[in-house]
């Protein structure tokens, strides 16, 4: 059994090692051999390890540390700035492969069949239609692919998020009690499981729905506008592309908008509840790829023979995605699964698996090596970017 | 030529123009009015013919404000067009408060207060509220409208103006009177899968953050 999974893992690893090869082989052989190794040996750990999240965490948070490091180096070596204080949607000088920008694309693709920014703001997104093809078709590929597993996996904020968000909230309600945000077990009887099961329900379909709002607002604005309005609310803001500061009123309104959304939604709410409120009910991103995910292959779902309903799945689950009442229901996880393995991790019966959806087939071996090749491909443009940038600035 | 035949031929120049200019930019025109148009009938209006009915109050509303300006274009002169950029913000930022009013109102208001916001949703909801949003959208000046404007200097006559402007708005208003339809067929079509609540808090939602954007813009151009 034990040789069986080894050997699973290697042939998966193999996998991995010559997709990212293959992929880096325009930057040379050496590049492409070095950093086709690495996720190769994340792949092989990840699927040998008895949990999955600690490694996950460990590879996401670098992913995100070194992203924005070679996001923010790109921006310093292009416009010379990384605040930018001019307005980078007229500056028609940057060069930011920013795939947040990709639900604007996408609606604006749709209307007109190709990128569709004003004159200038093209620059915020690939200046070059093949590199927008690249970006654009990597998303969406990963998008039906994993769904919100891009989220789980990949989300280029998704670090800060984790880093904020990680720790134990298991088996306890969660803290403060968010009446107004979370589903009410209003059905049951006693008194006592109400109090048991109290913030294991998710949220409120109405805080949830927010992102659905804003998905809608953002698609129509931008693809009729061509802009790229996500960027007016994008969390980077805080440390990237700030708006004009001889706008005045303006400048400090849209900062402490900004600021404001930043520490409510990155800090202080997943710290005090431990939970990614950002991700479940208002990032538009995770609802774009989670749309495209009604086609994914994987599912995260319970083997309801081996499940004694113990909820801990539900405890740790980051996404309200695995709740109470899908735990003694259908099994499945919500939409807004990201597919973290949290819940994997925690079933002390091996009950919770990533399955091919609509079967009883264990696919974790495939959706972990697939998952870090769209990763490290994400990446690769960044770690290119601090290779060849970072030793000319010194 | 007789003076009348030549009257007669520029009269229809000026039509013209308008019209095919009106066609010509008219897909910026809906450019700006979708944001506000399309989820106004989603939450409201759902279905194709009351879709198209409330595209054509809504258009409606945006002839008024074009008349108006054409109004004071005659009587003001050169010296309006200049003072359109000031004019905007407080335009911008009073469509942004309504938006935001509308859209919270019809998503969540009814967790917060109930009672005014059923009265304020049923004002919402009519056709003079549609009728509003096209006035209001009218005023707010873009790209096609600033066209139309200065070609309506050239002609420093009240009646071709006004002619002008009514063509002008005619082939604008073509797109404007499809999207509604075509919206309210979706809205119809979403309706028979998505529970009514849901899809108005989801318009309200989008409406809330397309008054945020018009506000944010109004408040750019007051600060510069």
């Amino acid at each position: 059994m034990s040789v069986r999974k080894y050997g699973k893992a290697l042939l998966a690893s193999s996998g991995v090692f010559v997709a990212m090869f293959f992929t880096n082989m325009d930057r040379g052989f050496t590049f492409a051999l070095l950093y086709g190794l690495v996720p190769a040996v994340c792949a092989f750990a990840l699927l040998v390890a008895k949990r999955i999240t600690p490694l996950r965490r460990a590879v996401y948070l670098t992913f995100t540390f070194i992203l924005w490091f070679g996001f923010d180096l790109i921006a310093l070596h292009e416009r010379g700035s990384v605040i930018l204080p001019v307005n980078p949607l007229t500056s028609g000088t940057v060069i930011l492969p920013c795939p947040a920008t990709i639900p604007m694309i996408f609606f604006g693709w749709m209307a007109y069949g190709q990128e569709v920014f004003v004159p200038g703001s093209k620059a915020i997104f690939p200046t070059t239609y093949n590199l927008f093809l690249v970006v654009f078709g990597l998303m969406l590929l990963q998008g039906i692919l994993l769904g919100r597993g891009y989220c789980g996996w990949s989300c280029l904020f998704g670090g800060f998020l984790e880093a904020t968000a990680s720790g134990r909230a298991y088996g306890k309600p969660v803290k403060p009690t968010l009446d107004k945000i979370l589903k009410k077990p209003s059905n049951l009887e006693s008194q006592k499981e109400k109090t048991g099961l109290k913030g294991l329900f998710g949220v409120r379909e109405e805080v949830k729905d927010v992102k659905w709002g804003f998905l809608f607002a953002i698609g129509l604005i931008s693809t009729i506008a061509l802009r790229p309005i996500f960027c007016e609310i994008c969390p980077s803001r805080v440390w990237n592309d700030y708006p004009n500061p001889a706008s005045g009123t303006y400048f400090w309104l849209s900062m402490s908008a900004i600021v404001g959304l930043f520490v409510i939604f990155w800090f202080a709410l997943p710290l005090l509840t431990r939970k990614k409120l950002w991700c479940n009910a208002i990032c538009p991103l995770g609802a774009f790829v989670g749309l495209l995910g009604v086609l994914s292959p994987f599912q995260v779902k319970i083997d309801r023979e081996k499940c004694n309903e113990c909820m801990l799945c539900a405890r740790v689950c980051k996404e309200y995605a695995m709740t109470a009442d899908r735990v003694a229901g259908s099994g499945k996880a919500a939409f807004e699964c990201t597919k973290c393995g949290r819940c994997i991790d925690s079933c002390a019966k091996g009950a919770v698996d990533v399955y091919l959806r609509g079967t009883s087939k264990k696919v974790r071996s495939w959706f972990i090596p697939i998952s870090l090749i769209f990763t490290f491909t994400w990446l690769s443009v960044f770690v290119w970017a601090i290779v060849t940038i970072l030793p000319s600035m010194l | 030529m007789t003076p009348t035949s030549k009257m007669g031929q520029a009269m229809l120049t000026i039509l013209v123009s308008g019209l095919l200019l009106g066609l010509g930019v008219g897909t910026s025109c809906v450019a700006f009015c979708t944001p506000v148009l399309v989820p106004h009938i989603v939450a409201d209006h759902r279905g194709a013919k009351k879709g198209l009915f409330t595209s054509v109050i809504f258009s409606l509303g945006r002839l008024v404000a074009y008349l108006a300006y054409a109004l004071f274009l005659c009587v003001v002169g050169e010296s309006l067009l200049g003072s359109i950029s000031s004019s905007a913000s407080p335009v911008l930022v009073g469509m942004g408060i309504l938006l935001l009013v509308y859209g919270i109102s019809i998503s969540y208001g009814h967790h917060v207060r109930p009672n005014v916001t059923s009265r304020v949703c049923s004002h919402f909801s009519s056709h003079n509220s549609s009728f509003a949003l096209g006035v209001l959208m009218g005023l707010t000046p873009c790209v096609p409208l600033m066209m139309a404007m200065a070609y309506s200097l050239t002609l420093r006559e009240l009646l071709p103006s006004i002619a002008f402007f009514i063509f002008f708005w005619l082939g604008s208003s073509t797109y404007t009177v499809v999207l509604g339809a075509a919206t309210g067929a979706m809205g119809g079509f979403a309706i028979a899968r998505i529970r009514v609540e849901r899809i108005r808090r989801i318009s309200g939602i989008a409406l809330a953050a397309a008054g945020l954007l018009f506000f944010s813009e109004g408040l750019k151009f007051l600060s510069l």
